[in-house]
């Protein structure tokens, strides 16, 4: 607060300053239809002072004599010099930009947007129009290969999955390592992207380092995604409706992986040879059941349809813009009970109520309906439905589908399952923000706007009575979840020029973030009529439950932003952030970054370089904060428990008073260029170090407890981002742009804690090791021994000290996962992310290609441990790999002798999962060129096809290589959509 | 103009501070959680001791079936891993190189016993401050001081079982225990104690428990300590240490009450079983239909409502079920010939462990949910152990060890033994041991402090079980001195404590 008013004395004084000699200009700004622009700035040139035009476009300002020229700008429009004619006036008609310069303008953080170009942080922002038109519920799933060093999983073929994302490396070994998701200035959770309507964004930017994002200070550390919404054009109306239609199917790899498995004669004859089945045996269970049934088929459906429809309205007249959205999404999964409808709308309104005055309210609305396919990691009921016997069939001898249990096989049919046992999820969503924006004078803006992420999110569950497994016993459940956060921002910023070459932009601001989440939930059993399964039908069982908590930040921060001759730009940031979530002494934490640019080419010894079109470089350093953990945790409490319904407790939590934050330096530094006027290249390096990380830290078990969330340790990630495009054909009529998207990271942990070299976290396989990135630490497999069929793996490092050095010296035939686990030498993480691709036109017709890849991604690949291993899961079918295991003396096969565990873990599970996917292919024809100007209603009309995930090459043997994991079982594939759409706009 | 300017921005600054006064106020920082209170602030009524005494009890509860029980008896002789076990406790039943120190059979009981020794002893540490204002208060105090030391004796007495080896006196001294946590202490990095430190510890702890329920009585069913709980786990105890006069005077204290006579139809048997009929039961677990639950040993039976079949992860071996003579209670009660369909063969009259099919009274839907109260302590255990000690102090004492154990055998339906003295005596007392108690988690633990090594039982279908490889399924043969008979210290707690020293063979 006294940072605010400090600063508020010191602009009113600057304006106070009298002026000898002043005349008084009177003008008008339009556009270049004569429309009046509001809030546009005239400020004179060469001089101090400056103000903002009214509702109408007038102005009236007072400037010395001296003062010739008026440097009138407003957002949008290109900036223009007038001079001020000999009778006192200037009037202006400012052109509008071109669409590709509007791209340059950016938020980067609070206050007003900035010129792309004169932004010192390393900021890369997406046109939203290349994410949309997607068969995808996500926007962030088009996001992928789009942004140097943003790396974008889809983690699942749900289509209310929400995709894994990360910014320059994993950030953190404990805490979150998603950016911060800003959607119009207020912070919202990652998961709330899927119930937003894609089409509704104008913009995604994409903030990368320490200058860009410091000024969000505590939760920034892990970059910054900034979501802006569109608006109306003021003295333009339009109204744009898109429809798409499609279907989706399986992806090659996956269909691969599904048609390996053993067919009944392979399975059967595999049982013979060795020895757990009798011919006898096998003749009289094949006298019962002989069919040859894939069950994949049953449990992945085909060619299910995906539809969208979005309808937007926006313009604006007068003082007021608006933009006004409404859409239905529509997505099955292929697995049953997997399936997403959302509907959304939204209205955004701005107005200018007077030449000091504006304000702006964003309404956000939406409901969708949601269910996942529960059957996962370990049920055979999908995720390892492979295991399924073929000899059993789906289908009765008629060829009609078993309604509920298949004969023989003894379980239930995936459809009845579905039917039976059912579970919906339901989210109302709602994201209201507003703001009011005061201009006292020129250059001068207060701002406060509030704004507020909620949320009521309703599952229902239910068992039918009729279900044969609890026949006549029905069950119901209902949860309700009720989230809100609210954000309020009051900013004051103050633009001005001292001596005309030196540009100063001066921001203060505070912020609080309070969150609520609550819930209750509710259920009965005992149902016995499918018609009446409310809760209060059943009669037996009745229980409820609920639960809350809270967090919040509060935060001050001031930024400077300074450039000389717009040659020279220097920003410097702080923010004190203070969180609930930390001991109370260590609760606040200061931030600060700063950056410089430097725009090259605008030096005289670069100015007739012809083929240096752009140059520009720039670097900045500075600290941010990651607080990205659970509510309470500095606290040691006690909780609940019944026994013999008598209330009792227990500790539940050790507490750690000294919680504080994580905190990180990054460093980067870059260099932007524009060679022959057609090849654009942007690299920067980076180096991000985490100090003081949020982590669960082991404890022994004698303790009581099995970890501690603490301040430990450090982690180092660095390495470059680059992006290279090149403009092989850019006419009216026709264009070709090729573009290459690479992000590399290397990590390294730099410590750990309790003074520990390495930390092979339990049961996952992956292990912190100083000096080394975090890698997969597992019995390395030696291969099977010819001689007598024995398994074989590498002994570790005989010095415990040195388990880090893998050695291969020598071998032994008994498996122990503790007792072998050792460095493999291969990252969890992929160091290379990127995509590429092109965008072609020729007059009507037009096609664009995005390729994402992945390169040094590695999973252990679970589901193997259950598809090879014929003695483990006796009974059951198996890949047909198994059938290379060896018989006699000499054989060189995949697998050891029958009678040996097939497979183990090791190494053999530790697949590349690299992969490079045609995220979109889409073919447009855009009659709006020709036919369009022989009628008067249509504006524009575009017809297209196209694909997702229609192409995808990998190595990695399971169902999907995209799934970000250390251990994959039972993933649920990312699908491939073919669609069509047609976007008609009045 | 200037003025009007001033003006307005003093307008707007006023207008401006009323907004920032609403955003910020530091109160809004001190959060607390809603479905807990902090721990500082827990001890200080006689009531908030009450509350964590009865969150004692919840803790027991978790640990008094299911793993707790399960992982040693399928380690053990009497069960063979059906085609449809999935691989569900595999490891143990294989033991080997299945068998691991990171193995959640071991580390689970390692780390459930001491998580619940963190409430016992914050308990202990915490009951020290509570100032109470009535001699009743006071009196109650006791009591839950003495029911958290007893608490932690069976704690440590359970842990001392797996993670060591038997009680040897000659050794004791020297070979290692457990580690002997006695307070909360997040930062402690405990060495393993020897095995006499830790059943010094445990019989100070009975001691300590014995004078603070001196005065609480037992009675069949009790679902809170009483003096007998106290006896009879001090009869427990002594046995394994071979103290036989102590275990014998223990054991007969209980005997001797007629506080719990033995079942002796085979109504009653099964009500034991399936409806908690608790005549014989010195103490169990409350359970409470739907809201509180014990961990359930439903691997036995896994029984499919849809067909009305039971799937079961192991089947008792011929072997075993020849034991029970024709005559024998136990044997339609513990055990249960039953529809059983495997790898979708059927099989009729498949005998399955019967001892945990749950009771109907807790069921929550149409089947069973495999709830029934834990059974920790029964009187036939104290006859078992009286007899086992009786005759091993031999002498005169061995027509006592048989006497106690005919009245077993009457109760359950088998004649009474004569004459039999010795080896031939022990036999006797140790195969009524293991069918009175079996799949109660005793087995492994008996033939580990007998120094017996076994084969597997024979199956009762070859077809029916995985036969893969043979010497790790129904063919597996241990020797007295394996290793795996003394459990590995988890590779977790190696890890991260270096004062702890692993056990051999692992």
């Amino acid at each position: 607060m006294r940072k605010l008013v400090v600063m508020i004395l010191c602009a009113t004084l600057a304006f106070t300053q009298s002026f000898a000699q002043n005349r008084t200009v009177t003008g008008k700004v339009t556009d270049d239809k004569g429309a009046a622009i509001a809030g546009a700035s005239v400020v004179a040139k060469s001089s101090k002072g400056g103000t903002t035009t009214a509702a109408d476009g007038t102005f009236k300002l007072t400037v010395p004599n001296t003062v010739k020229v008026l440097t009138i700008s407003s957002l949008n429009f290109v900036q223009k010099d007038v001079t001020i004619a000999a009778n006192n006036t200037a009037n202006a008609s400012l052109t509008a930009s071109a669409a590709d310069a509007l791209d340059e303008v950016v938020v980067i953080g609070y206050g007003a947007a900035k010129k792309k170009s004169d932004v010192t942080g390393s900021v890369v922002s997406v046109n939203a129009e290349r994410l949309q038109n997607r068969p995808s519920a996500n926007m962030f799933d088009a996001l992928q290969g789009q942004v140097p060093g943003l790396q974008v999983y889809n983690s699942s073929g749900e289509p209310s999955a929400t995709p894994s994302v990360r910014l320059n490396g994993v950030g953190s070994l404990g805490a979150s390592s998603t950016p911060l998701y800003v959607l119009d200035g207020i912070p919202i959770d990652p998961g709330t992207m899927v119930s937003l309507n894609p089409e509704d964004f104008e913009s995604v930017t994409v903030l990368r380092d320490a200058s860009s994002t410091s000024i969000y200070g505590s939760r920034a550390a892990n970059g910054v995604i900034y979501l802006t919404t569109k608006k109306g054009k003021l003295n333009s109306s339009k109204i744009t409706i898109q429809s798409q239609y499609g279907v989706s199917n399986l992806v090659k790899p996956t269909l691969d992986l599904f048609n390996n498995f053993m067919n009944t004669k392979q399975l059967t004859d595999f049982w013979v040879a060795t020895g757990f089945r009798t011919p006898a045996q096998v003749s009289s269970l094949l006298s019962q059941f002989n069919a040859d049934t894939k069950w994949y088929q049953q449990y992945y459906k085909e060619n299910i349809p995906t539809q969208q429809i979005d309808l937007n309205i926006s313009g604006g007249g007068g003082k007021t813009t608006y933009y006004i959205s409404g859409s239905a999404f529509k997505q099955e999964g292929l697995t049953y009970r997997s399936d997403f409808e959302r509907y959304t709308m939204r209205a955004n309104l701005n107005t200018t109520v007077n030449n000091w005055f504006k304000l702006g309210v964003n309404l956000s609305g939406g409901y969708d309906e949601r269910q996942t396919n529960p059957y996962g990691s370990n049920s055979t009921n999908r995720g390892l439905s492979l295991l399924r016997q073929p000899f059993y069939s789906a289908y009765d001898p008629n060829g009609v589908k078993y309604p509920d249990i298949i004969p023989g096989g003894n379980f239930y049919n995936p459809d009845y399952l579905a039917d039976k046992i059912q579970s919906l999820g339901t989210n109302v969503q709602f994201n209201p923000s507003g703001f009011i924006q005061l201009n006292p004078f020129a250059g001068f803006t207060l701002k406060s706007q509030a704004g507020m992420e909620f949320y009521d999110f309703r599952s229902a569950g239910k068992t039918l009575p009729s279900f044969l497994g609890s026949l006549n016993n029905g069950s119901v459940s209902e949860s309700f979840t009720r989230g809100t956060t609210k954000t309020i921002t009051n900013t004051a910023e103050y633009t001005f020029k001292l001596k005309q070459r030196n540009s100063f932009t001066l921001l203060a601001g505070q912020e609080f973030i309070s969150n609520n989440t609550n819930g209750f939930s509710g259920s009965s059993t005992g149902q016995t009529d499918d018609r009446l399964v409310l809760i209060s039908a059943g009669p037996t069982n009745f229980q409820a439950s609920s639960f809350m908590n809270e967090y919040a930040f509060a935060s001050y921060f001031g930024r400077l932003n300074y450039n000389l001759d717009s040659k020279y730009f220097v920003d410097l940031s702080v923010r004190n952030d203070q969180s609930s979530r930390f001991g109370r002494a260590l609760r606040g934490a200061t931030f600060y970054s700063a950056g410089l640019l430097w725009k090259a080419k605008s030096e005289k010894f670069l100015q007739n370089v012809k083929w240096i079109d752009n140059l520009v470089i720039k670097g900045s350093i500075g600290t941010s904060g990651n607080s990205s953990i659970g509510n309470y945790q500095s606290l040691a409490t006690v909780g609940t428990n019944l026994y013999n319904s008598a209330p009792g407790w227990g500790v539940s939590s050790a507490g750690n008073p000294e919680l504080s934050w994580e905190t990180q330096r990054q460093i980067n530094f870059g260099v932007q260029t524009t060679l022959f006027k057609k090849l654009n290249i942007d690299v920067e390096f980076f180096d991000r170090v985490t100090s003081n990380m949020l982590i669960s830290v082991p404890f022994p078990w004698t303790s009581g407890f099995s970890s501690v969330t603490s301040n430990v340790g450090s982690l180092k990630n660095s390495g470059f981002n680059a992006n290279v495009n090149y403009d092989f054909i850019k006419k009216k009529s026709s264009f070709l742009n090729v573009y290459v998207n690479l992000g590399y990271v290397e990590q390294k942990v730099t410590e750990l804690f309790q003074g520990k070299q390495y930390w092979i976290i339990p049961n996952t396989g992956v292990c912190w090791a100083v000096g080394q990135p975090v890698s997969y630490f597992y019995p390395i497999w030696a291969g099977v021994d010819p001689a007598n069929g024995e398994a074989t793996w590498y002994r570790p490092n005989p010095n415990p000290d040195k388990i880090v050095e893998t050695t291969k010296t020598s071998t032994t035939n008994a498996f122990n996962t503790a007792g072998l686990q050792q460095n493999t030498g291969i990252n969890r993480f992929a160091p290379f992310n990127g995509g590429f691709g092109f965008s072609a036109g020729v007059r009507e017709f037009s096609v664009s290609a995005d390729f994402s890849f992945s390169k040094g991604k590695y999973m252990i690949n679970n589901d193997r441990y259950f598809f090879e291993n014929p003695n483990q899961f006796t009974g059951f079918n198996q890949s047909n790999t198994v059938l290379d295991y060896w018989k006699k003396p000499g054989d060189q096969t995949r697998f050891p002798r029958y009678g040996v565990q097939f497979t183990q873990f090791d190494t053999r599970l530790i697949e590349d999962a690299s992969f490079m996917r045609l995220k979109a292919l889409t073919f447009a024809y855009d009659f709006s060129k020709t036919l369009l100007n022989k009628q008067k209603v249509l504006t524009g009309a575009k017809f297209y096809v196209t694909m997702r995930n229609i192409w995808t090459l990998t190595n990695y043997s399971g169902p999907d290589p995209e799934v970000d994991t250390n251990v994959s079982l039972g993933a649920n594939p990312n699908t491939s959509q073919v669609a069509v759409g047609l976007n008609l706009s009045f | 103009m200037k003025m009007k300017m001033k003006k307005l921005l003093i307008k707007n600054m006023v207008a401006f501070a009323a907004i920032l006064t609403l955003g910020s106020c530091e109160k809004k920082l001190d959060l607390y959680p809603f479905d807990s209170i902090e721990l500082s602030q827990s001890f200080q009524t006689a009531k908030d001791a009450a509350t964590w005494n009865t969150g004692l009890y919840a803790d027991l509860r978790g640990r008094s079936a299911g793993s707790y029980n399960i992982s040693q008896d399928v380690q053990a002789d009497q069960l063979n891993a059906t085609l449809d076990f999935g691989n569900r406790n595999g490891n143990p039943h294989r033991w080997g190189t299945s068998f691991l120190s990171d193995d959640g059979a071991l580390s689970g009981a390692w780390q459930g016993y001491y998580f619940a020794l963190r409430n016992v002893n914050t308990c202990i540490a915490g009951f020290e401050t509570i100032k109470t204002t009535t001699a009743a208060e006071a009196a109650q105090l006791n009591k839950f001081k003495g029911d958290a030391y007893l608490a932690r004796a069976f704690y440590y007495s359970e842990l001392i079982l797996r993670f060591a080896k038997p009680y040897d006196r000659a050794t004791a001294a020297t070979d290692l225990g457990v580690p002997l946590v006695l307070e909360f202490n997040i930062n402690a990095r405990p060495a393993r104690a020897t095995v006499q430190k830790v059943y010094d510890q445990i019989l100070s702890d009975i001691a300590t428990a014995k004078l603070n329920l001196a005065s609480t009585t037992g009675t069949a069913g009790a679902t809170r300590f009483t003096i007998d709980v106290v006896t009879a786990l001090e009869a427990r105890v002594r046995l394994h240490m071979q103290d036989w006069t102590g275990a014998m005077t223990a054991a007969n204290t209980i005997i001797s009450s007629n506080r719990y006579p033995l079942l002796n139809t085979l109504t009653n048997l099964n009500n034991m079983w399936t409806n908690d009929l608790a005549t014989e039961v010195i103490f169990q677990c409350a359970v409470v239909r739907q809201t509180e639950q014990a961990p359930t040993n439903s691997i036995y039976l896994g029984f499919n409502g849809a067909t009305g079949k039971f799937t079961p992860d192991f089947i008792p071996t011929v072997d075993f079920v020849n034991m029970f003579a024709a005559s024998d209670l136990r044997r339609q009660v513990y055990l249960r010939q039953l529809p059983v369909i495997i790898q979708g063969v059927n099989y009729p009259t498949m005998w399955c462990v019967n001892k945990f099919p749950g009771n109907p009274a807790l069921f929550t839907g149409a089947f069973t949910n495999y709830q029934h109260a834990p059974k920790l302590f029964r009187a036939a255990e104290q006859f078992l152990i009286y007899a086992e000690a009786a005759a091993n102090a031999g002498g005169a004492s061995e027509a006592l060890a048989l006497s106690t154990l005919n009245t077993l055998r009457a109760a359950r339906g088998l004649t009474a033994l004569s004459g039999l003295t010795g080896a031939a005596l022990m036999t006797e007392i140790r195969n009524e041991r293991t069918r009175e108690l079996a799949f109660e988690g005793f087995r492994l633990f008996d033939l580990k402090r007998w120094k017996l090594g076994f084969t597997r039982g024979t199956p009762q279908d070859l077809a029916a079980i995985n036969t893969t490889p043979a010497t790790s399924y129904h063919q597996i043969n241990v020797a007295a001195n394996n290793p795996q008979y003394v459990w590995g210290i988890p590779t977790y707690e190696i890890n991260i404590n270096t004062n702890l020293v692993q056990n051999p063979g692992w």
